[in-house]
């Protein structure tokens, strides 16, 4: 009887531990599938996190590319601005010219049906340059030229005080260089050379051209 | 009326008031120029400053070569001139620095030339000195700053040896070699 007990629980024994083992591995399959399933979240938390990123990306994308958009409108306002004033300042600067034009158009219209004031007015403009023209050559008298001069004007200068007409002769070289009043202050210091070829001075005389008093 | 001298006493009674006007534009002038020390006293000294103002428009308009000079600070009376070595001498490729004091009676008077460079020049002495005739018993009322400029551009080329300040310099002269050197080696311009 003990012998078949023992059997009995021998086999209930053998039948408990396979049963243990197949728990076993089990347990074992259990634990592998729970460690699957922690990657996978592991794996979305991470997917989640890049779409996150990617998400704010795009978001300072978005916010960046509308600064840009801002900036490049406030550009184009002003360079609109700009333009505009040129713009203006060159449609002010056409006006002027335009009526400039039509003032020289006004004044040339009646010129071709030869209308008599503006004639004479043009007339008178063509007379008025010719007169000083005219009135220079008379005050320039031509004097005898005895002395050569350093400057090829046709008024000698004083060599002294280069401001006052020459109209003085120092003789006996015949050199006519000097002004009135250096004339006085050159004899008056017993200087009795002359300035320009070092010759000794007997006579000083005043000479007078057309055009002096 | 054969003699001038009568006429010209005649004559010059009768232009009295002209030098009277001149008078009045010269106080005039003098006095829009109040900053310029003028050291003669009426019409000699604004005559000189007009002189001297003319003499720089001349300077600053004319374009001679070599030559420049221009009044050192405000004092009409004090100017510093550049000479530049005329080319084909010893002193080619050199500038000095001058240095012209005119007197009070200028032009009468010549001015005081004297090399602020140091020269090395039969005619130049150690301090600057210029033996020149034209700045000395042959000057003449006729030279102004542009011509004395000239004369001593002129003078570096060709000194005068028969009368030298500077023995050494004279007697280097015949061997141009040499007294390249020797230039080249007292030429210190002033910066």
């Amino acid at each position: 009887m003990w012998d078949r007990q023992k059997a009995k629980l021998q086999e209930d024994i053998a039948e408990c531990k396979t049963k243990i083992t197949q728990v076993d591995r089990e347990l074992a399959e259990i634990n592998k599938a729970i460690r699957n399933m922690e990657m996978k979240i592991r794996e979305d938390t991470k997917a989640k996190e890049e779409n996150l990123a990617l998400a704010e990306q795009e978001h300072a994308k978005r916010e960046s590319a509308k600064a840009n958009a801002e900036r490049r409108l406030e550009e184009i306002r002003q360079k609109t601005e700009v333009e505009s004033r040129c713009f203006k300042d060159d449609i002010k600067r056409l006006e002027d010219e335009l009526a400039r034009l039509q003032k020289s158009m006004g004044v040339n219209h009646p010129t071709v049906p030869s209308t008599h004031p503006p004639g004479v007015a043009d007339r008178n403009s063509t007379r008025a340059p010719k007169q000083p023209t005219n009135q220079r050559p008379s005050p320039a008298s031509n004097k005898q030229s005895q002395a050569p001069t350093q400057k090829t004007s046709r008024r000698r200068d004083c060599v002294i005080c280069k401001r006052e007409e020459a109209c003085v002769i120092l003789l006996q070289c015949a050199h006519q260089v000097l002004c009135v009043g250096c004339n006085k202050r050159h004899e008056e210091k017993g200087v009795a050379r002359c300035p320009c070829c070092n010759a000794k001075v007997e006579e000083r005389i005043r000479v007078f051209g057309a055009s002096s008093n | 009326m054969a003699r001038g001298e009568n006429n010209t006493g005649a004559h010059g009674s009768g232009n009295v008031p002209p030098p009277a006007t001149a008078a009045s534009t010269a106080a005039g002038t003098a006095a829009a120029s109040g900053k310029q020390q003028a050291r003669g006293a009426g019409a000699e000294g604004q005559s000189v400053v007009r002189r001297l103002q003319s003499e720089l428009m001349a300077l600053m308009m004319g374009g001679d070569p070599g030559v420049s000079a221009f009044p050192e600070g405000d004092n009409i009376f004090s100017w510093v001139g550049t000479i530049a070595g005329s080319a084909a001498t010893a002193y080619e490729g050199t500038s000095y620095r001058l240095s012209l004091a005119f007197p009070g009676e200028y032009p009468y008077k010549p001015p005081k030339v004297r090399f602020e460079t140091p020269c090395f020049h039969p005619n130049v002495d150690a301090h600057g000195n210029i033996c020149l005739d034209i700045l000395q018993d042959k000057w003449s009322s006729a030279y102004d700053v542009r011509t004395i400029l000239l004369s001593i551009q002129s003078l570096l080329g060709e000194p005068n040896n028969d009368s030298p300040l500077n023995t050494q310099a004279a007697a280097l002269w015949p061997n141009q070699d040499e007294f390249r050197k020797m230039v080249e080696k007292l030429y210190k311009p002033t910066a």
